[in-house]
């Protein structure tokens, strides 16, 4: 949370419109009250009846049908209801006026901890490891802490929505390596309680593919003589943790068709029953891969067992672009804002990537993996279009592609009648790291849009001048 | 099976490969990696259906195009028109035969410390054997116990994670039973599956006692010599009858009479005559036979003939007796090291010629036998040795059962194991042909109904040799920390002959082949008593260097480099 933040101009929110304000404040305290009496009224009625609200002549950045300039989007119940040049505002309408500003759908972030990691370093905050590889038991869903200081603050810049994702095992409790690392969760970012921020509770399973390499870790001390292992040592070592991966599966099918059975003596095997709902395409699987050669693994395993796949990570998805856009794969990139990978790699290779897949017809989504950074969601984007990537399709894919990706484009990712009121006013593109985030609305509603970083900048923005003292000795 | 045991199954591999890397004084990273967090294998619901397969019951039945249904380790149902309940996993099995697991009837595999003095008590003592001897109590007589190790079961020895475990359960061997090899009361045997961890494993314990006659051991100790053995022995078992007598009349009415002594290596011998215990004995020769016979006879115990090379002339009195007899496959052959010129006595000439007719005399008087792996080091070997008693006149029906139904009949688990029938445990061996032919691979084998795959046999590939791989070779293995040299032959066809000197001795080149600039090379190095490893070198070749990798018997890897000084030899 060191990088300057493009969120700290005043907020109308919570300044310039007192009715807003007041009925944001209201509608706080409604969902407290209500938790506190335990009836439990859903997130959804609450933000059906937040009311109406209209932005007025912006131009209106629909993601699915275009821009239209000097548009008015009405959103009512929690959802658009009207977009277009000539639009009827009823009357009742809170209205926002547009002029000078762009709409644009909320972004959505398709693959962080956020919720799940607090303070990295910190491993009391760290809900997104799990020990052990094999947990396609866990669901991301039962850790998310809704009082993260990172959600506001990603939500100040313009993302409503993340797949907050397990990270896996770790060799040393670090994330990554290889196994099944659990279900990741669909949210969005406003709420007092996970239940108010589910959009799926299971997005999709994460699966970490086996890496094939010939590199040594060093460990305790010891390094191995002449760099590492052999090549077919370490395909063999890969071969064995794939198979291990297709064991696991096999026992999967099996349990879905002893159960299927009806027969009562089938032990009861959490594990086993989880991972059995990815077979037959019943949901997403992501899986971590990022050598051409490992996703090239992972297609043919999921062809295998007729897996709905989606490859995050994709370093190297260039080498096979061409066959994950024939086989429809999409691959959740990021983040791209990195170094090369080799020595001898080019200098550009993270940056030209998503242009490179883009262009050659694979379906990319941008995501941060990470909570404290989902916040540079967009720059991501960003940065890819300064290397080649158009820039309609650099929006797309922090909004539309995502949602495609994760299945929820009937309801999330553009701004089309009928789909759920997500969006943010802003003062020009956000892909650019000056332009200011003025409203974010998620469900219909306007979100708070405090949070640490301005806090921080409030504080010492205000604090007194300097002092000038004479000390004499 | 728990996970736990599950998981250390699946990492079973790591163990060995940090032997390995220790012996080469390197730990691999890799290994402590894996070892870090342990894997774990899936559960899946344990029950299995094998469809169209051969199935030789080891009853005597086979039924073609059968089915075998598995369920909680348990064989649930066998024959030719089954219903297959819904929960069951199918295995197409067509074209394979499935046979009942195979056991072998004296081991030592999975068995973790060897040496009695482990165990606190007398005799054996593995590692320098002059210290072992000096730290041996000198024993002066029966009442020293000397080398009794009657109350060590081998169930408490086990370790799940020994390399031989998954050799032997590869090559078709299920079970086993394994008792402790040091004393002259050895210890208690138990009948284990070939998989599970330590608890798992036992199916009966104990299932009999092991006797030797091996003597003391020390410079100095009772007993030192063959009469004073036998003559302990007795009187071992005189005390034992003497204390159980003694102890119940003293419980009767303790008052007034000194209290029995407490003494630890009786109480087994006592229940072994109680309950019968099968009493292992050896039992090689013409008058070690009859020497076990009555032995067994006059001390109450039941016993049965270990070895029996020489039985093959004594069917009909052993028949007679009613002893089984638990028959060593390791025929004896000529010692390799011997001066070819010298002569050999009768004895030995004969023995050798008639030690492997002795399964056919067995099973033509009737009587109760199974097969031994004695110093058979591998699956392998033993399967060949039981082919050179079948061309000696053995029935392929009889050699089946000897491996199956008899031992389990010898150490009362007839009820559990031994053939493929419902009710019984399901150990089962599925093969791509008949067991007894030299070519027959294992596909999969199954104890307690968990499946264990073993890979198809690639096709050997036959290009034409790209590089002509006659002539010696100098070896460096594992980043030159160890030189082997490689005399190959090499055919017309790329097949590779030839033998290889490592630093540990000689490897004898079972399999190899080259094909294009590749090649394979399968040697069998002896690493001690009934210790053969197989290692397979696989790599490339061009012109006058070779580069690779040779894998220990799935306990670990090696790189290697080579080249051939000399040039190739035309």
């Amino acid at each position: 949370m060191t990088r300057g933040s493009g969120n700290t101009t005043k907020q109308p929110g919570n300044t310039t419109d007192g009715r807003i304000g007041t009925m944001l404040k209201s509608i706080i305290g409604t969902a407290v009250v209500l938790g506190v009496a335990g009836l439990g009224a859903p997130a959804e009625a609450i933000a059906q009846d937040g009311g109406t609200f209209a932005v007025r002549g912006a131009t209106i950045h629909t993601v699915a049908n275009g821009a239209i300039e000097d548009g008015t989007i009405v959103l009512r119940g929690g959802r658009i209801i009207a977009v277009g040049r000539d639009v009827e505002i009823p009357a009742d309408a809170e209205i926002i006026d547009g002029q000078g500003k762009h709409v644009f759908p909320g972004m959505i972030d398709s693959f962080s901890s956020l919720g799940l990691t607090e303070v990295g370093a910190v491993a009391v905050t760290n809900d997104a490891s799990e020990l052990g590889r094999w947990n396609p038991h866990l669901n991301a869903h039962t850790a998310i802490h809704p009082a993260s200081e990172h959600i506001p603050v990603a939500r100040a810049n313009g993302i409503t929505h993340t797949m907050a994702a397990p990270g896996g095992g770790g060799r040393f409790g670090g994330g990554g390596g290889s196994g099944i690392q659990g279900q990741a969760t669909l949210i969005h970012l406003d709420g007092w309680t996970v239940e108010e921020m589910e959009i799926e509770k299971t997005a999709a399973m994460v699966i970490g593919w086996p890496t094939l390499s010939t590199g040594f870790r060093a460990f305790a001390g010891f390094a191995a003589p002449g760099g590492g292992r052999s090549f077919r040592r370490a395909q063999e070592r890969f071969d064995e943790q794939v198979a291990e991966m297709d064991a696991w599966f096999v026992a999967a099918d099996h349990y879905r068709q002893a159960v299927a059975s009806g027969s009562s003596r089938v032990p009861r095997d959490i594990q086993l029953e989880h991972l059995s709902r990815v077979l037959d395409r019943g949901m997403k699987v992501i899986v971590r891969a990022n050598g051409w050669r490992e996703i090239e693994s992972a297609i043919e395993f999921a062809e295998k067992w007729n897996l709905d796949l989606v490859i995050a990570g994709g370093n190297g998805a260039r080498e096979i672009a061409g066959t994950l856009a024939e086989k429809n794969i999409p691959v959740i990139l990021g983040p791209v804002q990195r170094l090369p990978q080799g020595d001898d790699t080019a200098y550009d290779d993270p940056n030209t990537l998503p242009g490179v897949l883009h262009d050659a017809g694979v379906e990319i989504a941008f995501a941060t993996f990470n909570s404290s950074d989902s916040r540079t969601l967009p720059y991501e984007a960003a940065n890819s279009v300064s290397w080649g990537l158009p820039q309609d399709a650099a929006l797309e894919a922090v909004t539309l592609a995502p949602a495609r990706v994760l299945g929820v484009d009937d309801r999330l990712g553009s701004l089309e009648v009928g789909k759920v009121g997500n969006l943010i006013v802003t003062d020009g593109d956000p892909l650019e790291i000056t332009t200011q985030i003025e409203w974010v609305f998620i469900k219909g509603v306007p979100s708070d849009l405090d949070n640490k970083h301005r806090s921080l900048w409030e504080k010492y923005d205000s604090r007194p001048a300097r002092r000038v003292t004479t000390t004499t000795t | 099976m728990n996970r736990t045991a599950l998981a250390r199954r699946l990492t079973g591999g790591v163990v060995p490969g940090l032997l390995l890397a220790s012996l080469s004084g390197l730990a691999s990273p890799a290994s402590a990696d894996a070892q870090y967090m342990p894997s774990q294998a899936p559960v899946p619901p344990p029950f299995f259906a094998l469809r169209n397969a051969r199935i030789v019951t080891g009853t005597g039945a086979v039924i073609e195009n059968g089915t075998v249904v598995i369920a909680n380790g348990l064989i649930e149902a066998v024959g030719a028109d089954l219903d297959i309940p819904g929960d069951a996993w199918l295995i197409d099995v067509s074209g394979l035969t499935v046979y009942p697991g195979l056991f072998d009837g004296l081991s030592q595999v999975g068995l973790e410390a060897q040496g009695a003095a482990d165990f606190g008590g007398v005799g054996g003592g593995g590692g320098n054997p002059l210290l072992a001897l000096a730290q041996q109590p000198r024993t002066v007589g029966p009442e020293d116990r000397p080398a009794t190790n009657s109350w060590v079961n081998a169930a408490d020895m086990l370790n799940s994670e020994a390399g031989g475990i998954e050799t032997w359960r590869s090559g078709g061997f299920t079970n086993a039973l394994v008792a402790p090899d040091d004393g002259i009361v050895t210890g208690q045997g138990v009948v284990v599956n070939l998989a599970g961890d330590e608890q798992e494993m036992v199916v009966k314990a104990p299932a009999a006692l092991r006797v030797t006659m091996s003597g003391a051991g020390g410079f100095r100790s009772f007993p030192g010599s063959l009469m004073g053995v036998i003559a302990y022995i007795r009187q071992l078992y005189l005390d034992a009858d003497h204390s159980r007598q003694y102890e119940a009349r003293y419980m009767a009415d303790p008052s007034g009479q000194p209290r029995p002594t407490y003494d630890r290596a009786l109480g087994p011998i006592q229940d072994a005559i109680a309950g019968g215990w099968p009493t292992v004995m050896p039992a090689n020769e013409v008058r070690q036979i009859r020497r076990a016979i009555k032995l067994g006879r006059d001390t109450g115990g039941r016993p049965v003939l270990q070895g029996a090379h020489e039985a093959y002339g004594l069917a009909d009195e052993i028949a007679a007796a009613g002893v089984p007899v638990l028959v060593d496959v390791d025929w004896p052959e000529r010692n390799r090291e011997a001066d070819p010129e010298a002569d050999e006595s009768l004895a030995s000439l004969k023995r050798r010629a008639y030690a492997p007719t002795t399964p056919a005399r067995l099973e033509e008087a009737g009587v109760e036998w199974a097969f031994y792996s004695g110093s058979a080091g591998s699956p392998r070997a033993m399967m060949e040795k039981v082919r050179t008693a079948i061309e000696h006149g053995l029935s392929e029906e009889a050699a089946l059962e000897a491996l199956t139904a008899a031992p389990a009949r010898i150490y009362g688990v007839d009820e559990m194991l031994g053939s493929v029938e419902a009710g019984k445990i399901a150990n089962l061996v599925v093969t791509d042909g008949p067991l007894f032919d030299e070519d027959t691979d294992i596909r999969m084998v199954f104890v307690d109904g968990h499946r264990f795959e073993e890979e198809a046999p690639e096709p050997r590939p036959t290009e034409p040799p790209a590089a002509d791989m006659n002539g010696t070779w100098l070896l460096s293995l594992n980043n030159d920390s160890q030189e082997a040299t490689a005399e190959l032959e090499v055919s017309e066809d790329g097949t590779i002959s030839g033998l290889i000197r490592g630093e540990r001795g000689e490897q004898q080149i079972t399999d190899g082949w080259v094909s294009g600039n590749e090649f394979s090379i399968t040697a069998t190095a002896t690493m001690g008593p009934g210790m053969e490893v197989e290692i397979v070198y696989t790599g490339t070749v061009e012109g006058d260097s070779i580069e690779g990798n040779a894998s220990f018997g799935g306990a670990g890897n090696m790189d290697f480099r080579g080249t051939r000084p000399g040039g190739g030899v035309r």
